[in-house]
């Protein structure tokens, strides 16, 4: 069995001293989809952020068994795909196809291949002909999907996902869901939407003031209402 | 919330859209020098110039006040910068007063000189917003390309496309926020708390600019490729 992220003892401060993750553990194995629940401001972007280099965690942070170099930073972040909480932080082109293409293209790969990179994305995200759509223009359901499909462009192993049920209404939520379930390879997400995490993640890691304070099987945790409730989850 | 995007009507399929954007590019850039390189131009051209631009409307089949509209935006900025040409410029004297012991004096040349300022910038954004009109951005972007305008400004320029949007609806918002809880207190007391409303847009802008860097350096961006 492969482990795909292997997360020990990470820490990090923001610029101003402020200590967002203080010795966090996780480990997830290859195909899994596990949760990273807790409350607003518990460490969970700062984590998500570490997963592909964009924070550099240094040796606490193993992705296929390799520390995050300078040297194979660009190998990660096409392995590991980021999907941010907002997606007008994602999606910055005029047109959603450019949006889907920025990151093939930024792979170098042929003009050929990236089309059919963006079809493939947006295909596998219900998105087929929203090309020339502009993202400005789309709802914020579509342009969670648009978001994902900006990352799968990429054929990531690793999806992390921060918070992908923010400000959704129950249909997005729900065609969310499906479409997660529906994607192979490991995903991470991190979210206080137990309802959704409960549906999709087999286990799930609580997160509270930078450190795991609760991980095991998704039941189990969302069974423990004294530890929900300890951490701002209920 | 949805604005008018830039080039909102560029998607019809009139004559001047099916147009090489290089060529309009070149096309505009031309009637723009020629225009505004002649000090005063003679009547005759400014009436050529403009009647070009009227009929490239109707034929383009643009809503008719869509281009006059928006180019008006210019007017207050021509306006006000031009505004002591009638006064500096040598001319026939039209109207005199008093000032300080020496006198205002309007001239005729000044006037027309400001007309023709007021004229020119008129006529120029308009052949600006007819270009942007009939020309979708990326096409637009992908002509300044070939004419080798610096792949860095044409990246700002997108960012600037994309994201004036997201910066208005942050306005927006907190224009919203300020308008919910404020009960008319005097009008210093407002421009008081303008400051702080606009140091709190430029953080928001900030952050975001932050968060979309990442978000690029996620899927593989590298400053040093392009």
């Amino acid at each position: 069995m492969t482990i795909a992220v292997k997360i020990r003892n990470l820490k990090y401060a923001y610029p101003d001293g402020t200590a967002a993750l203080a010795g966090v553990d996780l480990t997830v194995e290859e195909g899994a989809t596990v949760g990273v629940i807790g409350a607003n401001g518990a460490g969970k972007s700062t984590l998500m952020l570490h997963l592909n280099g964009i924070l550099n965690g240094g040796a606490a942070v193993e992705i296929f068994g390799e520390r995050i170099t300078r040297g194979n930073v660009k190998q990660i972040r096409r392995r590991v795909g980021l999907v941010f909480q907002d997606p007008d932080d994602m999606l910055f082109m005029p047109r959603l196809g450019d949006d889907v293409a920025f990151g093939p293209r930024n792979l170098g790969l042929p003009e050929d291949e990236v089309a059919a990179r963006v079809r493939e994305a947006l295909a596998a995200t219900g998105l087929e002909g929203y090309e020339k759509r502009s993202p400005h223009h789309m709802s914020l359901g579509e342009r969670r999907r648009a978001s994902l499909a900006a990352a799968l462009a990429l054929r990531p192993e690793v999806l992390a996902l921060d918070e992908p049920t923010a400000n959704l209404d129950g249909r997005g939520r729900r065609e969310l869901a499906e479409l997660l379930a529906s994607l192979g390879g490991t995903k991470i997400i991190a979210s206080h939407d137990l309802a959704f995490v409960k549906k999709l993640c087999a286990g799930v890691a609580v997160l509270a003031a930078g450190k795991v304070v609760g991980a095991g099987p998704t039941r189990a945790i969302l069974r423990d209402e004294a530890l929900l409730k300890e951490y701002g989850l209920l | 919330m949805r604005h008018d995007f830039l080039d909102k009507y560029s998607d019809r399929g009139g004559p001047l859209h099916r147009l090489e954007p290089r060529v309009k590019i070149v096309a505009v850039a031309a009637v723009l020098l020629g225009m505004n390189l002649l000090r005063t131009p003679p009547a005759w051209l400014g009436g050529a110039a403009a009647g070009l631009v009227v009929a490239a409307v109707v034929f383009s089949r643009l809503p008719f006040f869509y281009v006059f509209r928006r180019a008006a935006v210019v007017l207050p900025f021509a306006l006000i910068i031009g505004i002591f040409l009638p006064f500096t410029t040598e001319g026939r004297a039209l109207w005199q007063w008093p000032l300080y012991g020496r006198a205002a004096v309007i001239t005729d040349a000044g006037l027309r000189l400001y007309a023709t300022v007021i004229l020119k910038a008129y006529l120029s954004l308009a052949y600006v917003v007819l270009l942007l009109a009939t020309t979708p951005f990326q096409s637009l972007l992908k002509g300044l390309a070939w004419f080798r305008v610096p792949v860095f400004f044409l990246s700002l320029l997108s960012f600037t496309y994309r994201y004036i949007f997201i910066l208005v609806e942050e306005i927006e918002h907190l224009q919203r926020a300020w308008a919910s809880r404020y009960f008319g207190r005097r009008r210093l007391a407002q421009f008081r708390t303008l400051g702080p409303a606009v140091a709190a847009l430029f953080v928001r802008s900030y952050e975001r600019a932050e968060r979309v860097w990442a978000a690029m350096l996620s899927r593989g961006y590298d400053l040093n490729k392009i």
